[in-house]
């Protein structure tokens, strides 16, 4: 099968904040299952997208959420003219074509839907396919990548122990300040000082994570802040747009922010 | 030269010739022969004399303040005072009317007043005069709507009762101060508090513990912001200011604070500094912490810059030479000549960029004060107020070496107000000693400590299972229903606040529970979809030759919640113990977590009841209803929750049947008893060890047969092999770092009955 449309052509920008660079490579020559762990906006995805894009492999996705059934990941018989036909999922794609497998949000879907990846994960490396009675074995460039926050999600959803120990984790936070000013100046394409002074914003944010933020303002607003800013919108009002209006509803906290980027400057 | 006081003798009203001038120069035409009209009339009313010769005055400062035409409320109102309160009362009104006219904007607020004070003389016509007297601080604070509702509260509260009225408006109520503080500003400290704290917070990551200042009598209304350490004391409003400018306001206060808990440093010893020298010091640290904040926050140092309003060329006297110097520090572009205030700034500069040495500043602030002294200006410390207005009273960077003040209640160490003390009761058990657990031995006697009394009830009378004699014991243990004592319930507002990170997560689950869950449920009978897998399966059978299954649909249904919950806490002896390390003993995390678990049961609208128990043998066990089913989650339930205290024994099988049987008359379909323990079941009548936990195990058994299921939660690490015997391996968690119970419990709570 081809799946020229997963590959990503053009390089996408990536400053590392650590080692984890290595760390992939390492776990992708060994085919260790990998978690990625940190806040919304920090970078998880576009580091996938970027080491894929080295590795010149094709990468699948798939957007996690709670009424993913097992049947969404790996396939099911669909009904047609001529009758039954079974259909690969996402998961059974990658698997059988060495493409790289993203789940996204993977605390999102259900536990029973999670477990699918449990004969994946351990070194037999198979897919059993019920329905199908058919076992596939994973095509050897085939690499499972999960993503989650661990912040905010409820008690109730969690992932089983059983899941997590199958992984290696990297940790993803938001860079420290010099190196988030370079990254946001380069997405938004605005010069230093702005991206300094948007950073700033950002830091402040995030001190009021827990006194009243679930978290701070992610890397990826300060970008789209950026963005507004070089088509004529002021800092206020883009920092407005871009930040406070959608970070959080309470009247208090979007003043307490507002004054913040304001005497900002 | 007219004698303009015969002018008005000819209409029969006698004035004084300087009066009479005043007031013709200032009415003329109709509002003059209406000013007659009107001094007429009272004259018809035979008011005292002086009253016309004092309206005349009064009439010449209302025409100075708003111009001529607004007398005639002034003179329907002093006729209508005389006739309620007596001549006295109407001359107060008019010998204040200057000052009144000189604090109240406008003829409107004018009218307002005396329609006030016109009330007051119905009322309480005694009160007139004083509050009269008054009129220079109280109009100082209050603009006529609230002055008017000074007036009208005070009123209401005291009714007919003289005594009050009079302790009301001499201001010597407590209760009258707090209207006047209510009614001072528009913007008070509730409505900015929680934008401030999140302002402090965004800024420089510090979580001030905001309070409102006390307000102690009635000259003093607290007009400066205050801290110390991570405590800030805000007045509850700023006087005089109103609306957009009172808030930013506050904001310049709490962000001036929040400068000095991030750039001060270490609090300065006074030693023998002298007032003056300590103001100035003062006030070149707060242009440290002002401009060291604004580098990374400009906008801030405009905001306070824009406070500071001072004349260069103003009076040679302390305070306006400190505020001068203040505005100097801290804006470049304000020019002032004089001497000492150019020398403070340039030595002040001198010591920067960082201001790293504190003694630099000490030695510019002792310079400066010997200076002024020299200079012959006095400097009254007693009178001296901080400026501009959001600045802090600058106690907060100085040692003065005082006893800690009463900001920090452990609330272990609040005793609870209503105690029922006994002293020697005939009934009273034995005063007993308990030792310490971890000793092994069979033979060791426990002695415990009895509570202070209160006073129990006997309730009823249940069995206990022997397992020697695998048989019960009919009417063995009596249960005696305790009322619990109480204590302030803000205690718990107290520790809840300790938490509030926790507290928000509990409120976010418990919306996420309540928003009513839409579940898709497959594999139905029947329904409005078809369910896609049920439906390929279904034709995958029919094609093999097997038999189908009919439940091919799904639909969706709302989550439905039907439990009732029974916390039940041991309060036991052994829960006085302190964890390692900490000040905190295990029934104080207990009842914490207990108060995070209860604002989250609360939350959810669950049926719930707290129970506590303990006991003394088995003709004493000790139950205490909190809250029960019944009742709502009040301040009554929390002060008894608060009030708990510790002590005696765990006899758990009967607590546990007691809790059953209460819970056995919800109607809930599913039915809890969540057990907090710290210990083994024991009691001071019992010697084995094993007789105690059988009968906990048969009593879980029990309530299991009736469908009421039982969870434990054991604190400390020595737990697991008595648990798991008595509530099954499944159903108790251990907690081994007692703190964690805190987070956990309500967590907990979520995962059960989610």
């Amino acid at each position: 099968m081809n799946l020229q449309e997963f590959l990503i052509a053009d390089e996408p920008f990536y400053q590392p904040i650590g080692n984890e660079v290595d760390i992939f490579i390492a776990a992708y020559e060994n085919k260790i299952p990998l978690m990625l762990k940190g806040p919304t906006g920090c970078g998880k995805t576009r580091f996938i997208e970027h080491m894929a894009w080295r590795l010149k492999k094709p990468i699948i996705t798939v957007a996690c959420h709670e009424d993913m059934t097992a049947s969404d990941l790996v396939g099911r018989y669909l009904l047609d003219a001529d009758g039954t036909v079974w259909h690969d999922g996402p998961l059974t794609l990658a698997v059988r074509n060495g493409a790289i497998c993203y789940l996204d949000e993977i605390v999102e879907a259900r536990q029973d839907t999670t477990v699918v990846i449990h004969p994946l994960t351990d070194d037999r490396r198979i897919l059993p396919l019920d329905k199908k009675n058919e076992l596939v074995r994973a095509h050897k460039d085939f690499h499972l990548i999960v993503s989650y926050n661990p912040g905010y999600q409820s008690v109730l959803k969690d992932l089983k122990e059983s899941t997590k120990q199958r992984f290696a984790a990297i940790d993803f936070h938001y860079p420290i300040e010099a190196l988030e000013a370079k990254i946001v100046a380069q997405e938004a394409g605005v010069d230093i000082k702005t991206a300094e002074l948007l950073v700033k914003i950002g830091a402040s944010s995030r001190n009021l994570k827990g006194h009243g933020l679930d978290e701070g303002a992610s890397t990826r607003m300060l970008i789209q802040t950026g963005r507004l800013m070089k088509k004529n919108i002021s800092l206020e009002e883009a920092a407005k747009a871009a930040i406070v209006l959608p970070i959080t509803d309470d009247v208090d906290l979007r003043d307490s922010l507002n004054e913040i980027i304001s005497a900002s400057q | 030269m007219p004698d303009h006081s015969q002018f008005f003798a000819g209409h029969g009203i006698k004035l004084k010739i300087s009066v009479a001038k005043q007031l013709r120069e200032r009415l003329n035409g109709g509002s003059l022969e209406a000013w007659i009209i009107s001094a007429r009339e009272l004259l018809d009313q035979s008011v005292a004399e002086n009253i016309v010769e004092f309206y005349a005055i009064a009439s010449v400062d209302l025409a100075d303040a708003y111009g001529a035409n607004v007398n005639n409320a002034l003179s329907n109102s002093i006729g209508f005072i005389v006739s309620k309160a007596g001549n006295a009362a109407a001359l107060s009104l008019l010998a204040n009317t200057q000052i009144a006219t000189s604090l109240l904007v406008d003829e409107e607020e004018f009218s307002g007043w005396l329609t006030s004070i016109r009330e007051l003389s119905v009322a309480a016509p005694d009160q007139v005069i004083q509050v009269c007297k008054k009129s220079q601080s109280l109009l100082s604070s209050l603009n006529a709507t609230g002055f008017h509702r000074w007036v009208a509260a005070g009123i209401t509260s005291s009714g007919h009762d003289r005594d009050r009225l009079k302790r009301y408006f001499s201001l010597e109520d407590p209760a009258s101060l707090h209207v006047i503080e209510l009614e001072s500003s528009d913007v008070r400290l509730a409505s900015v508090e929680k934008k401030i704290r999140t302002l402090a917070t965004g800024l420089w990551g510090i979580a001030p513990v905001i309070r409102a200042a006390e307000v102690k009598n009635a000259q003093y209304l607290p007009r400066r912001t205050s801290f110390d350490t991570n405590f800030i004391r805000f007045p509850t409003s700023f006087p005089g200011y109103r609306g957009k400018e009172a808030e930013v306001l506050f904001k310049a206060a709490a962000t001036h604070i929040a400068a000095h808990m991030e750039f001060s440093g270490q609090k300065r010893e006074v030693k023998s500094l002298q007032p003056v020298q300590i103001a100035i010091i003062s006030i070149l640290e707060d242009a440290k912490v002002e401009l060291l904040a604004g580098r990374n926050y400009p906008g801030l140092l405009r905001m306070w810059r824009s406070f500071h309003v001072t004349n260069p060329n103003g009076a040679l006297i302390a305070e306006s030479l400190l505020a001068r110097l203040s505005h100097a520090l801290i804006n470049p572009l304000y020019q002032d000549e004089n001497s000492w205030v150019a020398k403070g700034r340039k030595m002040f500069f001198a010591a920067g960029p960082d201001w790293d040495d504190s003694d630099d500043i000490r030695r510019i602030g002792v310079f400066l004060g010997n200076d002024l002294g020299q200079m012959r200006i006095q400097f009254n410390s007693k009178t001296y107020v901080v400026q501009p207005a959001y600045r802090d009273d600058n106690n907060g960077i100085w040692d003065y070496r005082e006893p800690p003040s009463q900001t920090d209640d452990e609330p272990d160490t609040v005793q609870g107000s209503a105690r029922v003390e006994q002293t020697d009761d005939p009934n009273q058990s034995h005063q007993r000693q308990k030792q310490d657990t971890n000793a092994p031995t069979e033979t060791q006697t426990r002695k415990l400590r009895a509570i202070e009394d209160n006073i129990g009830v006997p309730v009823c009378k249940l069995p206990e299972w022997d397992y020697v004699a695998a048989n019960e014991r009919p009417d063995w243990v009596t249960i005696m229903d305790y009322r619990p004592p109480s204590a302030p319930a803000k205690i718990i507002s107290y520790l809840l606040s300790k938490h509030q990170n926790l507290q928000r997560r509990i409120s976010a689950l418990i919306m996420q529970a309540q928003v009513g869950r839409l579940v898709r449920l497959k594999r139905q009978p029947e329904g409005d979809r078809l369910d896609l897998d049920a439906c390929i399966r279904a034709h995958i059978d029919r094609v093999a030759g097997i038999s189908t299954n009919d439940a091919i649909y799904e639909t969706t249904a709302l989550l439905h919640r039907d439990l009732s919950v029974l916390v039940l806490l041991d309060i036991s002896e052994s829960t006085k113990d302190l964890i390692n390390g900490t000040a905190n003993s295990i029934f104080s995390i207990e009842r914490t977590a207990t108060s995070l678990l209860a604002h989250a049961m609360d939350g959810m609208g669950d049926p719930f009841a707290i129970h506590a128990f303990c006991s003394n043998g088995r003709h004493d066990l000790r139950y205490y209803r909190i809250k029960d089913f019944d009742s709502s989650y009040n301040n009554a339930s929390k002060g008894r929750l608060a009030g708990m205290k510790p002590g005696l024994s765990t006899r758990m099988g009967a607590a546990l049947r007691h809790a059953g049987s209460e819970i056995d008359r919800q109607l809930t379909h599913r039915r809890l008893v969540l057990v907090i323990t710290d210990g083994e079941p024991s009691d001071i009548d019992i010697e084995d060890k094993k007789y105690l936990v059988e009968d906990a195990r048969k009593a879980v058994h029990e309530l299991g047969f009736r469908g009421v299921d039982v969870f434990a939660v054991g604190l400390g690490g020595s737990g697991h092999t008595y648990l798991s015997r008595i509530f099954g391996r499944r159903n108790f968690v251990q907690i081994n770092k007692v703190e964690s119970l805190i987070e956990r419990l309500p967590m907990l709570y979520f995962r059960l009955v989610g």
